[in-house]
């Protein structure tokens, strides 16, 4: 009875949000993306001598200032290894930088920090960044799940909390991505981060934080099959991810496919109650979004759903931008490609402030590069409406 | 003429000409074969007195010939991990006048000098467990350089081309090290040497310069004396009533000249600060340390005069020039000068340096003069042509391909960090790390090394709680620092 009753509810709001784009103020039927503005954020090898620039996650602010994480891998392209965070600030909307930041070094750690999730409390204007230490285990133990916290809009930072005396030592890849505040019931106000588990215990889990990040609990979770024993091809393996929220409070899980389950295509999954459950109920495979295993990026923005990825079953290449006017029911035919080349980890994040300039934009940084992926991490400014 | 006639005749003595070829084959490939082993072998220390064991590692002494009779001392260590592909690093102590043995036996050599003055310790932080690092006495006077016309007066311009010579007569004598990566490394007013060399090197193709570091090194002499004051008093060295006089006096709408003052007043205060700084006790090099030999920068002691000043600073104010003329006066007078740094004692480098069998073991000419870690006479008639190296860095840095390392012990009064600092900001490159933290592990587990700052191509770096010499105050910090500046790794 229960679960029939939940159905019905989850049936009205899909209606309401299929509904919803037609009674907004912006008119999505429009839509014609154009890349309006591009700029290398890092180039691996350069800023600081770091070895390779990996990883990027891109925020606005409470106060509209625009940053940009990355991990700067110190000696070697590797996952594993020592690194810094690398931060990147703009006041001006991206024409514009600061220089680089490392607002944490971890020194030579064998097996260093990883990003991450950055999310931005509205409600009392913070900038939360969590991440993984250790997440490989690799010459240590155990993982930790981190976090730092700017409360001047990212000018600077806290020194690095460690979030496992909470939430244990389960190792948990946050993102990588954004994290999310609930705008909508239920659970409005609540910060909501996904991530993955390690590689056999894989799966997507979600933390979550009623009381703006002082403390965490496990939310919900979709474990792979066979969980916590080895993978093998064709397994079903979720893994990297970014959450959304509807309009209607729906929590939307974009996931990486890793191990290419029933498509090379991406893994779709809900929770209708605010990041407390990711019934398989609502799981399903977007076989419109082909991908070849890897961190996409998904936003809501005036209830146009926007997804990013290297668009190939194969190669993490070909980054391209697709749109949804029915969240993420269908996508509209009529894709942008971004950059033809190599092309691999995507997030995106635009400015709901309510003006007209600020409804045109969306803001994309992607790895970018002509022989490897890994060679840049790249800007983009979008201009949703063909530059008019 | 001759060529023509010798095609001629090519025909009737055809089997001479084949054995001259095959001699000239032979002899080619001897000669290459020669080259690839070329370490002059009657250079190579056999047996270094004072080390319970000799070095695993090979080590040179000799004489690097250069123009005009000049003759320069050189000690080169190579690398203990694999000489054949480790960097070449050259380093120079300042002065000017100074020896670069100094930075072998008390800073980061493979053997350090022990305080007995007979015995060495090794050191577990050279630079030479992953460089080959080439110690030079520089210029001619320096150390056991000498000159066969003993002339010893000379100056910025030609230091920077001997140097330049010797390093090329080094790659002749080692050419096995020519396609090895290039550094110029040096302290103190290396922060001229360097520069200045670099300029020579950058235009020089055949050799492979890959960066340069200067430690605590004079950038600009208006900028170290301007700092230096704030620096006196932010130490808590000044108090306020002279720091009030001095702002009173020097400075107008913020900017404060300390260095070039033509008020009277402002002079009187600044004399009172290099009292403060010179002669009360203190120790310039290093702050927080005890100043050993007590200061006085002006002694007899045994019949020599003793000069404990190398005239750095201060140097466009009349009482200084004053100063240093007195210096000259005296000096032409005595029969013994020695100059040394003041709270340095450098009493076990000479004792070692000049014993017998140390000087026969490191292949010292009978014509060199006693070892003496600086030399008065270089130092006293030194012809000082840059007031700053500004134009050096710029050219460096233009050519988008040098890393440069601009790196200060924060508790130095000789050259203090923040004159560098500013001296590094002057330059005007784009930012592309913003100040940080950088850090290391030590023996206590991770420590702040210090701050960083990197620009394009060049970064501004202190090492903190360090004095003027860096690899002898915190060997493991400057290890770090070394290490990851010859690599091109992140600080």
């Amino acid at each position: 009875m229960e679960t029939g009753s939940r159905w019905l509810a989850a049936l009205w709001i899909l209606f309401f949000a299929v509904l919803s784009p037609c009674v907004g103020s912006s008119s999505p039927q429009q839509i014609d993306p154009l890349m309006y503005e591009e700029q290398l954020l890092w180039v691996s090898g350069a800023q600081g001598e770091v070895n390779t620039y990996r990883i990027p996650l891109i925020t606005f602010t409470s106060k509209g200032s625009l940053l940009a994480f990355t991990e700067a891998r110190k000696g070697s392209a590797s996952d594993l290894g020592a690194k810094f965070i690398a931060l990147r600030r703009s006041t001006d909307k991206g024409a514009t930088w600061s220089p680089t930041s490392f607002i944490v070094d971890d020194g030579l750690k064998p097996d260093g920090l990883n990003l991450g999730s950055v999310l931005v409390d509205d409600e009392v204007g913070s900038v939360i960044l969590v991440y993984a230490i250790c997440f490989h285990e690799y010459q240590c133990k155990p993982s930790s799940t981190m976090m730092v916290e700017s409360l001047d809009d990212g000018l600077s930072w806290s020194s690095p909390k460690n979030l496992s005396v909470q939430l244990g030592v389960k190792a948990f890849a946050p993102g990588p991505g954004f994290g999310i505040q609930k705008r909508f019931n239920p659970a409005k106000g609540r910060l909501v981060v996904c991530g993955h588990g390690t590689l056999a215990g894989d799966g997507v889990f979600c933390i979550l934080s009623d009381d703006h990040g002082r403390t965490w609990t496990h939310g919900g979770e979709l474990k792979s099959i066979p969980y916590n024993q080895q993978k093998k091809a064709l397994d079903f393996n979720p893994d990297e991810c970014q959450p959304i929220e509807l309009t209607d409070g729906t929590i939307v899980i974009n996931v990486r496919n890793q191990n290419n389950y029933h498509c090379h295509c991406r893994i779709v999954v809900r929770s209708l109650d605010g990041g407390l459950t990711l019934p398989i109920d609502h799981l399903y495979f977007d076989t419109v979004l082909v991908d070849p295993a890897v961190a996409a990026g998904a936003l809501q923005k005036d209830g146009v759903l926007y997804f990013t990825n290297p668009s190939n079953n194969q190669h993490r290449v070909n980054l391209t931008l697709r749109w949804s006017l029915s969240n993420g029911h269908s996508w509209v035919k009529e894709a942008m490609q971004i950059w033809a080349g190599p092309s691999g980890y995507s997030c995106m994040t635009s400015l709901d402030s309510g003006s007209a300039e600020d409804q045109k934009f969306i803001y994309v940084i992607y790895e970018k590069g002509h022989k490897d992926y890994d060679e840049t991490v790249s800007f983009v400014k979008i201009h949703l409406y063909g530059g008019r | 003429m001759k060529f023509k006639r010798q095609r001629q005749t090519g025909e009737t003595n055809g089997r001479t000409d084949r054995k001259m070829q095959v001699v000239v084959v032979l002899c080619y490939f001897l000669s290459s074969l020669l080259a690839v082993w070329a370490a002059p072998a009657a250079d190579e220390v056999k047996f270094l007195p004072g080390l319970q064991k000799q070095p695993s590692f090979k080590h040179f002494s000799g004489y690097l010939n250069v123009a005009n009779g000049k003759h320069l001392h050189y000690w080169f260590v190579e690398s203990q991990k694999d000489p054949s592909s480790d960097p070449l690093v050259l380093w120079l102590n300042g002065g000017p006048g100074c020896s670069s043995l100094d930075g072998l036996l008390t800073e980061h050599g493979p053997y350090l000098i022990q305080d007995d003055g007979a015995t060495l310790q090794y050191n577990p932080y050279s630079w030479n467990k992953i460089a080959n690092v080439l110690y030079l006495e520089s210029p001619a006077g320096v150390g056991f350089s000498y000159s066969d016309d003993k002339n010893y007066v000379t100056n910025d311009t030609e230091v920077s081309m001997n140097n330049y010579l010797a390093l090329k007569e080094f790659f002749r004598l080692f050419p096995e090290f020519s396609k090895n990566k290039l550094f110029l490394t040096g302290e103190s007013y290396g922060g001229i040497y360097i520069p200045t060399l670099a300029e020579r090197v950058m235009e020089d193709s055949a050799l492979n310069l890959q960066g340069i570091a200067v430690g605590n090194g004079m950038s600009s002499y208006e900028m170290n004396d301007n700092s230096l004051v704030y620096f006196a008093y932010y130490h808590g060295l000044l108090g306020g009533n002279l720091w009030s006089t001095l702002q009173a006096f020097c400075c107008s709408d913020g900017k404060c000249n300390f260095y070039s003052t033509k008020n009277q007043n402002c002079s009187a205060a600044i004399a009172e600060v290099q009292v403060i700084v010179y002669s009360s006790g203190l120790n310039i090099y290093n702050l927080y340390a005890p100043c050993p030999g007590g200061v006085q920068r002006l002694s007899i002691e045994k019949g020599q005069m003793v000069i404990r000043d190398l005239g750095n600073s201060f140097i466009n104010h009349q009482s200084t020039q004053l100063w240093s003329q007195k210096l000259r006066g005296l000096a032409s007078l005595h029969l013994s000068v020695r100059l040394d740094p003041p709270c340095t004692n450098s009493t076990p480098s000479s004792l070692y340096l000049n014993n017998q069998y140390v000087k026969t073991a490191l292949h010292i000419s009978p014509k060199a003069l006693d070892w003496a870690i600086c030399s008065s006479e270089v130092n006293l008639n030194y012809g000082r042509l840059y007031m700053d190296v500004r134009q050096q860095y710029l050219k460096l840095l233009s050519a988008l391909k040098y890393r440069v390392l601009v790196y200060n012990g924060d508790v130095d009064m000789a050259c203090n960090f923040m004159g560098d600092e500013w001296f590094v900001e002057s330059l005007q490159q784009q930012v592309e790390v913003q100040r940080r933290p950088w850090i290391y592990d030590d023996l206590d587990g991770r420590q702040v090394g210090g701050f960083v700052k990197e620009f394009d191509n060049i970064a501004f770096l202190t090492v903190k709680g360090s004095g003027h010499m860096v690899p002898s105050d915190k060997p493991i910090a400057a290890f770090a620092m070394f290490s990851r500046f010859i690599k091109r790794q992140p600080y």
